[in-house]
């Protein structure tokens, strides 16, 4: 009798590792799968709708990405509080990081849209009617809807001409780019039309 | 007596310890789940800045029939936290407004759900009135922003949705001098 109870304890131990550890590898698998790590240049923002909008496919992962935060919403106080972000510098972020001031904003936005650095242009093109070579790349302003426009007026001025600067200077640091994007919120679903 | 000995060392051998695998395991699944954040799903109004040497240039420009949309932000409120103060929206050459936004009301919960609530209520259809007749009217018409630098973005892009309603598809903005950015930079404009 003592020895039929030793043999029961036994059985009942026995645990069946195999089911969980094939459901928490595939959930593993699952999440690598669909965490988009090429997207660490988006800041968090709320947006502005805008029903008319063009989905944004993002398939350039070479395009400029601009963000400016509001310095008041709560997620940005905190980092404030913790000494991530500073608002004494603009709200401007690029490569997830902030930026100094417009020219330091400038300086990043000229190397990466020097137009002689395209592969598939043999050469610089020139507009005829202004001998300038605008850049090919657009840029994408993610605007928080709470900040103010004058922050995106100064970098569409930063991206052309800045309007009382010695033109010879200007030529030397506009990126001159042309082409604006401005990142909306849409009320559509994935897949939607 | 010597085989049975083999035996259970072979059958020890043979057991493989699972549990640091598992711990890697748990402790990968819970940076993912951590991590992640869920692609929201983004739109873009395109535009294409003026190709000259400097946006004050082409002010001369602006003919009679384009459109031209003011959003002014009156002196008492530029203390106001931006997404608070009152917006008049108006158009050029005539000193009437449309009307106003008077209030933003931000979901606390959802800080992209807002509510505009404009004075009068119809201002919207109004201004989006005046653009389709202008457009009608002259179908080669452009149009333009002209917004305080202290207008939320929010209401900007309110009205450059309405230009493309319209179909607009000559849109520009007007640019600020440098001593407004002087100002966003030492943190006067805010």
């Amino acid at each position: 009798m003592a020895k039929k109870k030793g043999i029961s304890a036994d059985t009942e131990t026995q645990l069946d590792m195999t089911p969980i550890i094939d459901i928490v590898f595939n959930l593993v698998i699952f999440f690598m799968v669909i965490t988009d790590m090429t997207q660490q240049d988006l800041e968090f923002l709320a947006l502005p709708k805008a029903p008319m909008a063009v989905e944004d496919k993002g398939e350039d992962k070479e395009r400029l990405i601009i963000n400016i935060i509001d310095f008041a919403h709560p997620d940005n106080k905190h980092r404030v509080e913790r000494g991530e972000i500073s608002t004494q510098k603009p709200p401007i972020f690029v490569d997830g990081r902030q930026v100094d001031s417009l020219d330091h904003m400038r300086q990043w936005l000229r190397l990466r849209a020097d137009p002689t650095r395209y592969p598939d242009m043999d050469k610089p093109v020139i507009d005829p009617s202004t001998g300038l070579r605008p850049s090919k790349k657009p840029v994408l302003i993610r605007c928080d809807q709470a900040q103010v426009f004058g922050w995106v007026q100064a970098i569409m001025q930063y991206c052309t001409f800045v309007p009382g600067n010695k033109q010879s200077d200007e030529l030397q640091k506009s990126p001159m780019i042309y082409k604006l994007e401005i990142a909306v919120g849409t009320n559509k679903k994935q897949g939607e039309q | 007596m010597g085989s049975k000995k083999a035996d259970e060392l072979m059958k020890e051998e043979s057991k493989l310890d699972m549990t640091p695998i598992i711990d890697v395991t748990f402790n990968l699944l819970i940076f993912f789940m951590c991590t992640l954040k869920f692609k929201t799903l983004e739109g873009k109004l395109v535009s294409y800045l003026p190709t000259d040497r400097g946006l004050s240039s082409k002010q001369e420009d602006v003919m009679k029939e384009d459109v031209e949309i003011i959003l002014k932000v009156p002196k008492s409120d530029w203390a106001k936290p931006a997404i608070e103060r009152t917006i008049e929206f108006q158009r050029n050459g005539s000193a009437t407004p449309f009307g106003r936004c008077v209030k933003v009301a931000v979901d606390p919960q959802d800080p992209k759900k807002t509510t505009i609530v404009y004075d009068p209520p119809n201002t919207p259809d109004l201004i989006k009135k005046y653009m389709t007749d202008v457009r009608a009217r002259s179908p080669e018409s452009k149009a333009k922003i002209n917004a305080y630098a202290r207008c939320p973005h929010l209401h900007v892009v309110n009205i450059l949705n309405m230009m493309i309603e319209a179909e607009f598809t000559e849109i520009s903005y007007s640019g600020i001098p440098n001593t407004l950015v002087k100002d966003l930079q030492s943190g006067e404009i805010k």
